[in-house]
């Protein structure tokens, strides 16, 4: 397929016409760039599907992972791409995530692999618990500091920054991604709860959300951080 | 017979008690992936001054790339006891140094037809060899434990495997770095390396990250090109051919924690045989071939139509499971071919990975390269290069990057920089 990219930020842009398959995906078409017209062109990329949170950018006029937005979804469509808002822009489409990463309480890193989650990830019903699992298991790993007898994965946020690039309130607030990670702590910890309301109380804090939904439509990790911030709202009441 | 499972023998310290004595040198290193940004913490806590330069963003080449396996060393017993022996070392120590990124759930090699079954036992064999923990499973416990994997499961034998965050495992290493006073410098696209009378000089790199892409010189003591796939780009800036070629492999993630532990074909490596689960994905690897070229490297639809096949063999659920993403990344193999192997530094190390001394090798002093190696042994590939380092440079300091808990990833972005 033949596709226009447009690679916009506050002092340039430039146009280009490429020509791959609809299962490429922005990103794809970004590395196809820098690899032949515009070895310049920088932009924040690592994993390419979807976990490590890097390539955050707006893809017109929506803030999307570039890893997973396929050029087959832009048919027909101009396609625009400028740097994450609410983010500090460097050259090209990259940007510095920092203040994302300041307003991130210190919260933990990892759940009980089995346990419900708000992601979109489907479990199995049924799925395994090892809660009843074996000797093996149990010597391999209980000797092992923070290693408990269930299976253990990473919390879903993988801080992006979507959601806060999708967030209408643009100063003076913490965000979503930051309300988020604490009302999913309390929830996973409760001997934190009073700390984490605290974070959630402060004057930058779930009463500056204007309510948009924006973050909760943006995450692609469906963490709903819009939904865990009312939440948080109806504790501090 | 089979190696007993063992814990972590030691306790990691905070890094914040880590003493660092400057040695008063200095090192540039290129390259922002695994490897250089273990080699910046380690050179860091060894106490010289650190630059390190990186053309995109930090682990933009191959190292974000990865799947994830934190390899326990089994996949590798087959062929070498020590480079898999070295990988159980290796994984116990990120698992320690690294936890907050580390999914250690443990990981089955699954026999799916009469002929890897019969494996089983050479293959618990070379995992005692190599002094990798494993255990056979009644397939009754393994079919409760991961109720997704195909009923045709003959033999599971159980070894220590992981999964690990690809991302952010690097960013500790580069937190820490930071940390003790490495300045890390992505958007730094090295172009020209300055000699004379046969000692590398300075780094000369354009800064992308500024709208006039400015040049910047870097004048340092010594010179480490961790620039992985890229390796050979760089030795050509200094004239020199060095024998590392990309390889790329392809990747499959679908959408869905199908199972919780690491499950591979219980076989020799080949294509298709590991399945990874990573925080809400699965992810199938890999297939392999050769490039030119690391750079835009993207998979073809046969790889990505013959992994989905792949990993339907293991779960039955892989097929009908929507695609989350193909990607590919570039290996840095070593190649096999080396003008002179005796000349290549690492007799203690295993073969995957190599420390170049150009010196030696190529008549150029304070300047080498760190080829091949895996993501799991890059602390290790990070010791051996440091090593190097110091010789050189007539440094005493030990490696300590095994003691110490790796500050988080967000601790790298709350800086300014």
């Amino acid at each position: 397929m033949d596709f226009a990219i447009t690679l916009k930020n506050d002092h340039s842009e430039s146009r280009h016409a490429l020509r791959l398959e609809p299962f490429r995906t922005v990103l794809d078409a970004l590395e196809k760039i820098r690899g032949g017209e515009m070895p310049e062109l920088i932009y924040r990329h690592s994993c390419h599907h979807g976990s490590c949170g890097t390539c955050g950018a707006m893809v017109n006029g929506k803030p999307r992972l570039m890893c997973l937005a396929k050029l087959g979804d832009f048919e027909g469509e101009e396609i625009v791409v400028e740097p994450l808002r609410q983010a500090m822009s460097l050259e090209g489409i990259a940007v510095w995530p920092g203040a994302l990463f300041e307003n991130l309480p210190d919260t933990g890193y990892l759940r009980a692999a089995d346990e419900e989650s708000a992601a979109s990830s489907p479990q199995a019903p049924g799925s395994p618990r090892a809660t009843d699992s074996l000797q093996a298991v149990e010597s391999a790993f209980l000797e092992i500091p923070d290693i408990e007898k269930q299976p253990r994965r990473l919390e879903d946020c993988i801080e992006c920054g979507l959601c806060v690039a999708a967030c209408p309130v643009e100063r003076d607030f913490t965000g979503p991604a930051a309300l988020a990670a604490a009302e999913i702590e309390l929830g996973k910890d409760p001997s934190r709860t009073a700390e984490m309301l605290a974070f959630a109380g402060k004057p930058d804090g779930a009463r500056k959300c204007e309510r948009f939904f924006g973050c909760s439509r943006a995450c692609p990790q469906g963490i709903a951080p819009g939904r865990r911030i009312t939440n948080l709202l109806k504790l501090l009441r | 017979m089979e190696a007993p499972f063992t814990g972590l023998a030691t306790e990691s310290l905070p890094l914040a008690r880590c003493e660092v004595k400057k040695k008063g040198a200095k090192v540039c290193v290129i390259g922002g992936g695994g490897t250089g940004a273990a080699l910046a913490y380690d050179l860091a806590q060894r106490g010289l001054e650190v630059i390190l330069l990186e053309k995109g963003e930090l682990t933009s080449g191959t190292t974000g790339r990865h799947h994830g396996q934190l390899h326990c060393g089994a996949r590798y017993s087959w062929n070498d006891k020590n480079i898999a022996r070295e990988c159980y070392e290796e994984s116990v120590t990120l698992a320690r140094i690294a936890g907050a990124c580390v999914e250690y759930n443990g990981g089955f090699f699954v026999a799916l037809n009469d002929e890897e079954a019969a494996l089983q036992p050479k293959f618990i064999e070379n995992c005692a060899e190599a002094g990798i923990p494993s255990h056979r499973m009644r397939l009754e416990d393994f079919a409760r434990l991961e109720p997704a994997v195909s009923g045709a499961v003959k033999a599971a034998v159980m070894v220590p495997d992981g999964s690990f965050d690809a991302f952010r495992l690097p960013m500790m290493f580069f937190a820490a770095a930071a940390e003790l006073g490495a300045r890390i410098l992505p958007w730094r696209e090295v172009v020209g390396l300055e000699i004379s009378s046969g000692r590398m000089k300075a780094v000369i790199a354009r800064n992308l990250s500024r709208a006039d892409h400015r040049e910047e010189r870097i004048e340092a003591d010594y010179v480490v090109s961790a620039a992985g796939a890229w390796a050979g780009q760089i030795a050509r800036l200094a004239g020199i051919s060095i024998p590392i070629s990309p390889a790329p492999g392809t990747m499959l993630a679908v959408k869905g924690r199908l199972v919780n532990h690491v499950i591979s074909r219980l076989r020799p490596p080949g294509d298709g045989d590991i399945l990874v689960p990573q925080r809400g994905l699965s992810i199938i690897g890999s297939t392999q071939s050769l490039a030119e070229n690391p750079e835009a490297i993207a998979p073809s639809a046969s790889d990505i139509e013959f992994l989905r096949g792949a990993g339907a063999e293991i779960l039955p659920g892989f097929a009908s499971t929507p695609t989350y993403a193909a990607w590919a990344a570039a290996r840095p193999l070593a190649g096999k071919d080396s003008p002179a192997d005796g000349d290549v530094e690492g007799r203690s190390l295993s073969r995957d990975f190599s420390v170049i001394d150009h010196e030696a090798e190529h008549g150029i002093a304070g300047f080498a390269s760190v080829i091949g190696g895996k993501a799991t042994v890059l602390r290790a590939m990070a010791e051996k290069a440091a090593d190097r380092v110091c010789a050189s440079l007539s440094i005493q300091a030990e490696c300590r990057t095994s003691l110490y808990t790796l500050p988080s990833w967000r601790e790298y972005f709350r800086e300014a920089r």
